[in-house]
Order: C-alpha cells, then structure tokens, then sequence
C-alpha cells in the first residue's frame, strides 16, 4: 500500500458551488490532494460566463475565472431542480467524505436533501455550507452578492486606508479589488472543512460546518480594527489613520508606479542604514534624527525626503534598494509584474497547465510549499460535464442510453 | 474535558507581529496548547503597537513596557496561547526551547529566512529531536529564492501579491488593505498547518511548510494572471464597481458617514429597486432601460441613487431593499457590527477578562460546528505568564533549576 504523499489523497469531495467562494474551497482541497467532483448546473457555473476572457468574447470554456477557481475538479452536471437528479446527487454522495456548497439555508432541505437527511445516511459526512450569513440569524435570508458580503465585514468602511486616506474622508468607502474578499471567504471555508476533516478522520464523525461569509471576513481580517470600538472607544474608518505609531506605512511614487513601505522609525540599525543609503540627513541634523522620538515626531519629513529620493527611480530599483537599506518595502505588482517577478519564478509558484479549449496557460498555484513535494501542475479545470460519463457510468454503473435519457430530460 | 479534536497537540510559537501570531491565535483557539516564546530583549509589536488616535483626538498612552499587556492590537490576536520568557541569545536558552520541542507536536516561526539557521532551530536542527515535528516558517517571500531574505509587512504582501494595484477610487491611487493582509496571511497559514497535521495523523510523517506572505494574496486574484495572458492587460481600479453589474456601489445615508452598498445583477431586482425608490420614471429612462445601459450611465445612476438614500438609515435602507428582494447591506462601522442584531444572535462577540479592567471583546473562531462548539477563550497571556507553569510541568524542571535560569538571565 502506498503511503499518501499529500495530506487529503483519497480524501473524496463533492462541491455544488457557484462563482468564487465555494469554488475556492474546492480548489483548495484539490490543491492537497482530495478527489473533487464539481456539480454544475446544466447550464454551467455562472463564472463560466463572468469572464474574462480571451479578447473579450464570451465562451464558455474560456472564462479565466472560471478555469482558475476549478482547477483539479472532475466536472458533472445535475439539475436539483429534478427528483431524478436529486437521486444521482444522493447516490454520488454516498461514496462523498465531503460536501461543499453554497445554496441559499433551508434550500436543500426543502428539497429533502439538506444536511439532516444526507447524515441519516452517512453519519461521517462533513458538510461545508457557505453562504452570506450563515445558516441562522435575523440576517440568514438577506440576499447579498460579493459587494455586500465584503462591506458586512467591516473592513470596507475602513477602506481606503493608509498614510493620507483622511482625504477621502467625504467619499464612499471602497470594496478590495478583484474577487479577493470572496475567494477568502473560500480559504476560510476550506480550513474549517480540514478542521472537520481531521475530526472525521480521528473520531469517524461528521458535521455541518456553518460558514458565514461576513463571520469569515469580520472575524479575520476585521479582527483587530473592529474590536477596538467595544474596547477603546474607536471606530476606525477611512477617516483615521492607520495609526500604527512608529511604523510608518506610506506609497512612494515611483516613475513607473508605486513602491509601498513600511517604516520602523524606532529601528536604529535601520536607520543608520537608510541616512548612509540615502545620504540624507546630513550635516548638522544628523545628530537630531539620532534620536528615535524626534525620528517620530519628523515621520512626515523623513517621509517626504524618502519619497523625492523615490521620485526618480522605477518601482524595481526603488523595492531593491530600499530593501538592500533593511526597509520594509514592496511594489504596487501588476500581474505582469507578478508573472516576471523572479521570485515567484524561482520559487516556481506559476504552474503550466493545458486546456483543450483555453489552451496552455500559467495558472497562480498554492501559496505554500510542504518540505520534499515541488508545487504541481494542475489538470485543467473541466469542460461542462465533462466527466458525466466516468462518474455516471462507470462509476455510477448507468448506462450510455441511461445517461442520454438523464441529458434529454435535464437531469443532468 | 473540552473535546476538541486538537486538544493535546502542543505548538512552540516563536512569531512575533502580527500574521504569525494569527496563525497560532487560530489553533489556540481549535484547543492546541500554544506556548509563545518572548523575550524583553526582542519584545513582539504588537503588545507595544497603539491602536491610533481617538476620533476627539485625546492622547493615547505613550509607549511603555509596562504597557505591554493592555494594548488592544496585542489582545485580540494573542487568545488562547501561554508566554514563556526565554533568551534565545543565550546557548542556555536555546537548549531550554530544544527540549520543550522535542515534547512538542507543532513549531511556528516567521522571522526573516535564516535566523532559525542562526539559532540552530533550523527544520533540519529539529528535525533530527523530533522527527514527526511540523514545522511552519511564514515570510514575505517565502524561504528561498532572490529575495527570500527580504522584508515584508501587511502592506507589503497586498501590494507584492497584486491586490493593492485593483484596490482604489477609478480616479485615484492604490489603496493598501492596512493589517487585513496580515490577518489573511495568517488565516491561510493556518489552513497549510492543518493540512500538516492531517498528513501527520494519517502517516506520522512531519513536514516542513513555507508559507509565502505575497503569495497568499497572489492566490486570491488568481484570474487576473490569466487576464494578462489572455488580453496583455493588467486589470484597473474601480472603485465599488464591478464589470458587469450596475448599479454596484455604497451610497450615503442619513447620519454622521454612514453608508450602504447596493448590488443589482437583474432586471428584476432593478425594477424592485426602482420601485422602492419610488423612482418609476427610471424604468422609462433609456440611460438604464438595459443591463449595458446600466453600466455604461452608472455615475449618473450613483447618483440618483445617492440622492434617494440620504434620506434614509442605513438599516433603514437595507430592511426596504431587503423585504423587496434587492441585495443592499450597509457598509458597517465598527460601532454597528458591535450592536447588531444578527451578530449577536450568532455569537459572534466573545467576553475575555482583560488584565487589569474588566472585561474586553473580542470576535470567536470564523466559522461554526458542532467539533468546535466547546470552544472556550482565554484572554491573551502576560508576558512570561506562564514561564513557572511551563517549565515545571512540561519540561518537568524544579525550583532551583529554574532558579539558577533566571540568575543566568535565560528566562528574561
């Protein structure tokens, strides 16, 4: 028998999940080994049709988003709408360690094939529900797309946020860019389905894992800022600095972009490094910047002086040399940045992966690295259903006749 | 007799800021007894960092040792852990973490890449005391590579990771994500420890994990690298919008900055809005008689949008889009998220004593389940709380042997 090499091989999981968040999840468990299997509906997932895609023109199979959230799944359609279909999802999750999904709360069970029933049947099951509130609350039934959800957590309100956002004070606050807050919601949703997994595996017991996605983004990313209110008196928003006292966090313009840095004013050997970089301060003042309170109370100075120094400089030469003075720095990366980044290259983080319609393209992989396993090129992620006949047929035992009556009647 | 399934893993915790310590805050709190290793010769920001100036701008206390364990930063990511007091300069030092290592389940470290080299507490170094240890090293960059050695912070790992560049006003500069970019960094450092830990149950093989701060974020936005492969373009900053749905943004509310986000990605829920608003004369206007039209005329729409909300509470907004199926959720402040009803219900604020005042709140685990239902929270530990505790009954250490450490300055 051979020892498995990544944490969840042979781990099985079903994912009926839309757009970014569940999806997320689901390539989280695949990326560590689990054998996903992606239940779409007919018509496909909707991030199939968000884009973006190649010179713009919708299609399909070449939806970017779409074919980087699912990668490393087997892709099946089934229409719940259908009693027949809700027996294929029945039977399929019979051989199911995990279930992912995102249905509005109550909306499976109404069909008769929420959590409850589905234990009855396999008491181990670990099912991962995600969705805007979570399964209870006077907020379970609000409907909330990813703007919404982003702005529930509270960290929208503080946004934007560094040195100067006081001047955006009078505006609205602002959304992360990019599906980043809903792909995080994903990533919390997939530790605590390796949490219950764990569990699963230790004691043979399942559960009903209860995502909210505003409890995902508040309790994490919100964390700090927010429980200063109940316990300080402080409501943060953009209106406040970042107020992280003698850190001082500030965008140099660059002549290509910005370069951001993270200042640690009370650092003598840092800044003993950054006035023989710079060369400033010189002369008389260099005995009063000595001093790590007046460094403090001269933070917008230093700063400005930093900034001209970054003035004439790229982005790149700025990060490398602020770097090369023990500064915290780090550009403002464009993904062309990123894809040339020698780094990210070095470290191999793109991987290859070819798609029969999409073709080959360099897809971001894990975000970590487990000692004596190099980062893996994904399979692509899956043509719609394109596995209905491995699952339906051969594993599933339906017929080729069978499976074209499900197709003909939309079951699947 | 908690019952939680990570009750009896023991984690030697040497991180410092604050994306380490989140990581290891999240398996404190799944039940992993978590031994934070301080030293007053290297003492973690976070317990000396100000949270920033009070909105009617009193001053905060100055920095001080003595306010170490007050400080709100320091609390809210410290729950659930123990703090020893160990000098690691001190060979004595080093042999005392050795041996409560090899006793050990877990470490966590995010120091710059070769400083546990430094220390002989390398992988390799602990690995040969412990062979199923897991260790988990996070940095900016990751352990290798050209600038494995470099500096990273929150702000550097938003902006190296790309997010910082989609972030923003459309017609104003990147916007950092402020400590969030640590907060997130951690939450999925904790999901590769997981995975660690499943790997270990199933096969009693340890591991090494590097965790990459920047790539953290890089795998959230994934898309966009496909975008720029696709298209040669590196995706811009739009503020709340979003590429397809209109009208998609916060509006102003009744009331001292308060705001609420509205999503629309229907006719239907267009016309709900319309109705709503009272604003039947919009259905006929050819400016957004179409999804397209929607979004190409969307400032103008903002701003009859803005005009309606003004005259209305945020929750008061909400309730009527809500009752009328159109997904609008206020862009809540701190204050709110603290009072509100939905948050409540669900258990999301948690009372710790604090130290010296009372009572303090802080947010629970980010997600919910019957494995981790037990869960009790522990305040944040003084420094060297539990140094005595430690040593004695983990390392089995008596009085005078701990005595002679403390004249030897090991345990300051």
């Amino acid at each position: 028998m051979n020892l498995p090499s990544w944490p969840l091989d042979g781990i099985k999981v079903v994912e009926y999940a839309q757009f970014v968040s569940g999806p997320f999840c689901g390539k989280m468990l695949a990326e560590l080994g689990a054998e996903v299997i992606k239940i779409e509906p007919p018509v496909g997932d909707v991030s199939r049709s968000r884009g973006p895609f190649p010179g713009d023109s919708p299609h399909p199979e070449k939806s970017a988003l779409f074919l980087y959230l699912n990668t490393n799944k087997l892709g099946i359609t089934l229409n719940l709408g259908n009693s027949a279909g809700r027996k294929l999802f029945l039977d399929l999750l019979q051989d199911a360690d995990v279930l992912v999904e995102d249905c509005a709360p109550g909306f499976l069970d109404e069909l008769g094939i929420g959590y409850k029933m589905l234990a009855k049947r396999k008491p181990k099951l670990v099912m991962t529900s995600i969705t805007p509130f979570g399964q209870s609350g006077p907020y379970r039934d609000h409907k909330a797309y990813y703007l919404n959800t982003f702005h529930a957590g509270g960290e929208g309100y503080c946004m934007p946020t560094y040195e100067g956002s006081s001047l955006y004070a009078d505006r609205e606050p602002l959304r992360v860019g990019a599906f980043a807050g809903e792909a995080f919601c994903g990533q919390v949703a997939a530790l605590a389905t390796a949490v219950a997994i764990m569990r699963q595996l230790a004691e043979g017991v399942g559960e009903h894992v209860d995502i909210s996605k505003q409890e995902a983004l508040l309790h994490t990313a919100g964390r700090i800022d927010i429980s200063l209110y109940p316990n300080e008196g402080i409501i943060k928003s953009r209106a406040t600095l970042s107020g992280a006292g003698a850190m001082e966090h500030t965008m140099l313009e660059c002549m290509d972009g910005s370069v951001c840095v993270s200042l640690d004013l009370d650092n003598e050997t840092l800044w003993r490094h950054l006035v023989d970089g710079m060369g400033w301060p010189d002369g008389s003042r260099v005995e009063a910047f000595q001093d790590p309170a007046y460094r403090r109370n001269h933070a917008k100075e230093i700063l400005a002086h930093i900034n001209v120094w970054a003035n004439g400089k790229t982005k790149n030469e700025a990060y490398h040399l602020l770097q090369s003075f023990g500064v915290t720095a780090g550009g403002v990366e464009t993904a062309k940045d990123i894809l040339n980044s020698p780094q990210l290259n070095a470290r191999e983080y793109f991987v290859q992966a070819e798609h029969p319609v999409a073709g080959t393209l360099a897809y971001a992989s894990l975000p970590f690295e487990f000692s004596g396993r190099k980062r893996r090129r994904p399979a692509p992620a899956p043509l719609l259903g394109q596995h209905n006949g491995l699952v339906f047929c051969q594993r599933m035992g339906h017929t080729e006749e069978a499976v074209a009556r499900f197709r003909a009647l939309n079951v699947i | 007799m908690r019952g939680l399934v990570f009750d009896g893993i023991r984690v030697v915790d040497f991180t410092h800021r604050v994306i380490g310590p989140f990581c290891t805050e999240l398996l404190g709190m799944l039940g992993c007894e978590v031994i934070k290793i301080e030293s007053s010769r290297f003492p973690d920001r976070t317990r000396v960092q100000q949270p920033g100036p009070r909105r009617d701008g009193t001053e905060q206390s100055p920095f001080a040792l003595s306010y170490y364990d007050l400080i709100s930063r320091g609390q809210a990511i410290h729950l659930n852990k123990k703090s020893i007091r160990v000098n690691l300069q001190q060979p004595a030092g080093r042999e005392l973490v050795r041996r409560l290592i090899s006793v050990s389940d877990v470490v966590v470290e995010n120091f710059s890449p070769g400083v546990m080299e430094r220390l002989e507490l390398s992988y390799e170094h602990l690995r040969a005391l412990k062979p199923d240890l897991i260790m988990v090293s996070i940095s900016g960059m990751g352990a290798q590579g050209p600038e494995a050695s470099y500096r990273g912070a929150a702000s550097t790992f938003v902006a190296q990771g790309g997010i910082a560049h989609l972030t923003g006003y459309r017609d104003g500069g990147s916007t950092l994500l402020g400590v969030s970019g640590d907060l997130m960094g951690g939450t999925t450092a904790c999901f590769a420890t997981v995975a660690a830990m499943i790997h270990r149950q199933r096969t009693q093989e340890g591991m090494h994990v590097d965790v990459s701060g920047r790539e953290c974020h890089s795998s959230l936005i994934g898309e966009v690298f496909l975008d720029y492969q696709m298209n040669s373009r590196n995706g811009s900053r739009m503020g709340n919008h979003d590429l397809a749905m209109s009208p998609h943004n916060c509006y102003r509310c009744k009331g001292e900055d308060k705001w609420i986000s509205i999503s629309v990605a229907t006719d239907e829920e267009w016309k709900a809005l319309c109705q709503v608003m009272g604003a039947d004369e919009l259905l006929t206007d050819l400016r957004f008689a179409d999804p397209v039209s929607r979004w190409t005329n969307q400032d103008a729409l903002d701003q009859l949008i803005g005009r309606w909300t003004a005259g209305y509470t945020d929750y008061e907004v909400m309730e009527m889009l809500q009752r009328a199926g159109v997904a609008a959720i206020p862009s809540f402040a701190a204050d709110e998220l603290f009072h509100d009803p939905h948050l409540r219900e669900r258990g999301s604020w948690v009372v710790v004593e604090q130290p010296t005042q009372g009572q303090r709140y802080d947010l629970r685990l980010p997600w919910r389940s019957p494995g981790t239902s037990s869960i009790s929270y522990q305040r944040a530990p003084l420094f060297g709380e539990h140094t005595t505790q430690v040593l004695e009954e983990v390392l089995g250490l008596t009085k005078e042997e701990i005595a002679s450490l403390e004249k030897q300055q090991v345990l300051i």
